[in-house]
């Protein structure tokens, strides 16, 4: 896991969009086992049941921890937006999920969304003095709006790539 | 945008197919079994929904054994009836 | 300067490539008047002071009036704003956009509101109203409404319909010919000689000069067709005016695929495509008329938007109408909630699976239009949520009088006969307005909604599953049992209990409890709960047939209420539910509604059905080239796509089965696969007849042998 490695400042994971959630419910539970963490999701991705079973299997401590885990969810490009700018530079760590997914939106033209995904950035900046951000980033889908993703990867001081899936047969483990 | 958590129904489809490694594993007319236990608790979905359950198949195990218990005492009343109607015959015998 | 006062209607408002607004109106001496009229609109921008200032300055010299002034947020309260005035109102979109561009930091306001919108908004006078007005010949010098848009009996403008349609679909075959009917009169043209089309049509439009134009295939077809060939001539009523075409596209929404095709708009009179106007088939003349008089939206609008168009309109009229901003774009941002809360939450209405089976003296309750009726009772609104003293918020505000004037017109058909003329048109009209009513909750949580949030979404559906959790128990208190909820409605019954008198006191209770009007739809003489299909032992919510006690059916989630069913199969169904009907208990009738089957799949057998009753309909879910596998949609789409005609994802396309595939086109007998429909007939008669079959006579429902 990536806990170990990372310090502070923004940590960006890069990855496929379909295992974005699965990555963000690793990152929560490790997160929500040491504390109170906040998550914005911007593309729908946060799996709440599959959040739960996974704090179940490390903890019986669930309500307790589910309590722990605090979701803002955002639907435009605006309200992304909306959500860093109203969030108060607290101690705890902030996950943010798929925030691109509703810039790629065929209805919000390159400029806005260039100017708000600066924006968003320059409240990141801002949030990453207090606690640890993490960024979990989908691949960008169109090449067109390419940049938005290179904006955000530029931004990071810790930079991960998840390893593509491997379509070939894999042994499995002998234990 | 409104809902992003899946329904209850959806939620049941997902744990039905994490057991899969388990029904498989399981002789013919037991998997038949659990696919009667498993039914069952969908007769109760609005309940198992409105318990609001972080782990909504926890809700789904008291639904079943409440159609457990619903199969149990629609049996015993049977059994009561039947036993009813051997004693009659037995006394009218005598 | 001749002053010249009229009485009349507000028939549409549009502005001119200069930018003026012109006001269409019909006057009560038959006269059609399109009259300039100096209407400025303004848009308004806040944010940094320093940003503001510079924004001021870039607007210098470029014709629009700038000025300083405090107008209310809904959700940041008095907010110092840069107002915007421009005397065109046709020129405010751009100069908003120019400013936006400039200035991505500010808050626009206003920005984007329909200019019917700010029209009906500011003058109140309804679109269709009655009104007095006064011109010099050339302009609209000044308007009065005689009438609102809350009219129960609104009085209506005379208008001379046109009606044009072609010959075939110009998607599967080119027209060879336009039948044009106008009053009583109806004439035929072919397209060749083009030159005679053209005369014809041009001196049919000068002569009959109708106010609407009704088309089949019009946005598609007819007027592409028209400025192609024939750029001169002009169906505007304003000759100024060239026809305004929007591009066809494919959305996502509702959770489905829609397919919106192109769209040709007229100026002066009104152009509606039948096959392109999504509820007009529903609702009609009568109720597009309605929803415009409501909404404020013009009537080619109307009918070719979603009714969420409308709802939004509405709020913007609300808004406008007590002087709070409109945001150009939605900024909430959801306030923070735990993982446990969103999951209590975020959920949707109450479904409480219904016993399965066969059930005599069912009574259905429905809550009258439940989750804008919450929404008012309750005060849910953007600005409310977490208040208990707030005054009525403004979406409960748009809904208050479309909720009144609904239930008062659904009243009103009440009292007449079924035989009275004024039903159709009442009915279209409320059924208009019962649209709005269905797509406002969704709205609440659209996520463009300016006035929507998804918590106050969340609080409906929360208060209505309590809501039905009281009925519930008021139910079984007295004695009934919940057969079935869903989301608005219960089934319930009580031994001994068999006519509406011995349910209307659970009506009464219940509409007491809640605060709720809740109305009984009526006593089945007997209703099926049908199971899953994958397993009969799971209930399915929402699928059942039953009958009422005055005979009529009424079903929901069986083939026949699918837009994918082919005529035949339909018919079938409709056929055995009739002839279950007919008896106490549908059971009694099984081996009847059998029979009846077989000979339904004899007739396939025999090829004896009409081709046009298999043709199968199926919405496309994905652009054809996104099918992997080549399911019979897929195949559809590649035919047509090799005749030349373009395939979008939402479309609908039509299609036959037959021995080789599919067929885009009718196909002889001999090409028919008449062993599949009879498959299909099957499998659409298991789904009603497989649950009344007696237990000793359970057999698997089979293709009868051909004697």
């Amino acid at each position: 896991m990536l806990l170990p490695s990372v310090s502070g400042g923004l940590c960006v994971v890069v990855g496929e969009r379909p295992s974005m959630g699965d990555t963000a419910t690793r990152l929560l539970v490790e997160l929500a086992l040491r504390g109170t963490v906040l998550v914005m999701d911007g593309g729908n991705r946060l799996q709440a049941y599959p959040l739960a079973r996974a704090l179940r299997q490390r903890t019986t401590r669930i309500h307790l921890l589910s309590q722990r885990v605090l979701v803002r969810r955002a639907f435009t490009a605006y309200q992304m937006l909306a959500l860093l700018e109203s969030a108060p530079g607290a101690a705890s760590p902030l996950v943010i999920v798929d925030p691109l997914a509703t810039f790629y939106d065929e209805t919000l033209a390159p400029a806005p969304a260039r100017w708000l995904a600066q924006r968003c950035l320059q409240e990141v900046e801002r949030l990453k003095q207090a606690a640890p951000v993490f960024i979990l980033l989908g691949r960008c889908p169109s090449p067109e709006r390419r940049f938005l993703h290179d904006m955000v990867c530029q931004k990071a001081d810790t930079l991960f790539f998840e390893a593509e899936e491997s379509s070939g047969a894999v042994q499995p483990p002998l234990f | 945008m409104g809902r992003t958590v899946p329904t209850i129904t959806s939620q049941l489809n997902e744990t039905e197919a994490m057991l899969q490694g388990f029904r498989r594993a399981l002789r013919r007319g037991d998997q038949a079994l659990l696919d009667g236990l498993l039914a069952s608790a969908r007769r109760h979905l609005a309940a198992i929904s409105a318990s609001g359950a972080l782990l909504p198949f926890e809700a789904a195990l008291l639904a079943m054994l409440m159609e457990q218990a619903r199969q149990i005492t629609a049996l015993e009343e049977e059994v009561h009836i039947l036993r009813e109607e051997l004693i009659r015959l037995r006394d009218g015998q005598d | 300067m001749v002053k010249i006062e009229r009485t009349g209607w507000l028939m549409d408002v549009y502005t001119r490539p200069q930018g003026e607004l012109v006001c269409w109106l019909l006057s009560e001496d038959g006269q059609r008047w399109l009259l300039p009229f100096d209407f400025p609109a303004t848009f308004y921008a806040a944010g940094n002071p320093g940003v503001l200032r510079q924004a001021w300055r870039f607007l210098q010299g470029r014709g629009v009036r700038c000025s300083r002034q405090v107008r209310h947020d809904l959700f940041q309260g008095e907010r110092v704003v840069l107002a915007v005035t421009v005397d065109l109102p046709g020129r405010l979109p751009e100069t908003c956009r120019r400013l936006a561009q400039a200035f991505p930091a500010l808050d626009y306001y206003d920005a984007d509101l329909p200019l019917s919108v700010r029209f009906v908004s500011r003058t109140q006078l309804p679109l269709l109203g009655r009104c007095r007005f006064e011109t010099d010949g050339q302009r609209l010098l000044d308007v009065q409404p005689l009438e609102s848009a809350w009219e129960m009996q609104p009085s209506l403008p005379p208008l001379r319909v046109m009606e044009i349609e072609c010959d075939a679909d110009p998607a599967l075959h080119p027209p060879q010919a336009v039948t044009v009917r106008c009053g009583k009169r109806c004439y035929r043209f072919t397209l060749q000689p083009l030159r005679a089309l053209l005369v014809n049509l041009q001196a049919l439009l000068s002569m009959y000069d109708p106010d609407v134009i009704l088309t089949r295939y019009g946005d598609t077809w007819l007027f592409p067709f028209l400025s192609e060939q024939a750029a001169s001539l002009n169906p505007n009523r304003d000759e100024r005016m060239q026809v305004e075409f929007r591009r066809e596209r494919s959305l996502f929404a509702y959770g489905q695929v829609l397919y919106r095709g192109a769209q040709a708009l007229l100026f002066g009179r009104w152009h509606i495509d039948r096959c392109n106007a999504a509820l007009f088939a529903e609702i009609g003349l009568s109720g597009a008329l309605e929803m415009a008089r409501v909404t404020g939206l013009g009537v080619q609008e109307v009918v070719r938007k979603s009714p969420g168009a409308g709802i939004t309109a509405m709020q913007m009229q609300t808004a406008l109408r007590d002087g709070v901003l409109v945001p150009a774009v939605k900024q909430q941002a959801e306030a923070s909630r735990t993982l446990d809360s969103l999951i209590r939450y975020d959920r949707g209405g109450m479904v409480y699976q219904p016993l399965v089976g066969v059930h005599r003296h069912v009574a259905e309750l429905d809550f009258a239009s439940m989750y804008p009726a919450i929404m008012v009772r309750y005060n849910i609104s953007p600005e409310t949520l977490n208040r208990n003293d707030a005054p009525a918020g403004l979406i409960p505000r748009t809904l208050q009088p479309l909720l009144v004037k609904r239930l008062a017109l659904k009243h009103c058909l009440h009292t007449l006969d079924r035989r009275d003329s004024r039903v159709n048109d009442l009915k279209a009209r409320q059924t208009a307005l019962k649209w709005l009513l269905v797509v406002c909750f969704g709205y609440l949580g659209y996520k463009n909604a300016r006035f929507g949030r998804v918590e106050s979404h969340e609080a409906v559906t929360a208060i209505s599953r309590e809501l039905l959790l009281q009925a519930k128990e008021s139910a079984e208190e007295m004695g009934f049992s919940v057969l079935h909820m869903y989301v608005d409605s219960l089934f319930v019954k009580r031994e001994g209990a068999e006519g509406e008198a011995d349910f209307l006191p659970l009506v009464e209770q219940i509409q007491q409890q809640t605060g709720i009007g809740v109305s009984l739809e009526g006593v089945y003489r007997w209703v099926v709960f049908l199971p899953a299909r994958r397993d009969r032992r799971i209930p399915v919510a929402n699928r059942y047939f039953g009958v009422f006690e005055d005979g009529t059916l009424k079903y929901r989630g069986i083939a026949l209420r699918r837009h994918d069913t082919c005529p035949y199969v339909a018919h079938t169904q409709l056929e055995i539910l009739g002839c279950l009907a007919q008896a106490d208990d549908p059971r009694e009738r099984w081996g009847e509604a059998w029979a009846l089957v077989q000979q339904r799949v004899r007739s396939l057998q025999r090829r004896q059905a009409a081709v046009e009753s298999l043709q199968m309909a199926v919405k496309l879910s994905r652009d054809p080239q996104a099918f992997r596998r080549p399911s019979a949609a897929a195949q559809a789409a590649r035919q047509l796509q090799a005749q030349g005609l373009a395939v979008r994802a939402g479309m609908r396309l039509f299609f036959w089965f037959t021995r080789r595939g599919v067929s885009v086109t009718p196909p002889s007998a001999a090409e028919v696969d008449w062993d599949r429909y009879a498959r299909l007939v099957l499998q659409a008669a298991a789904e009603i007849l497989d649950l009344l079959q007696p237990a000793y006579e359970v057999r698997q429902l089979h293709l009868p042998v051909c004697r």
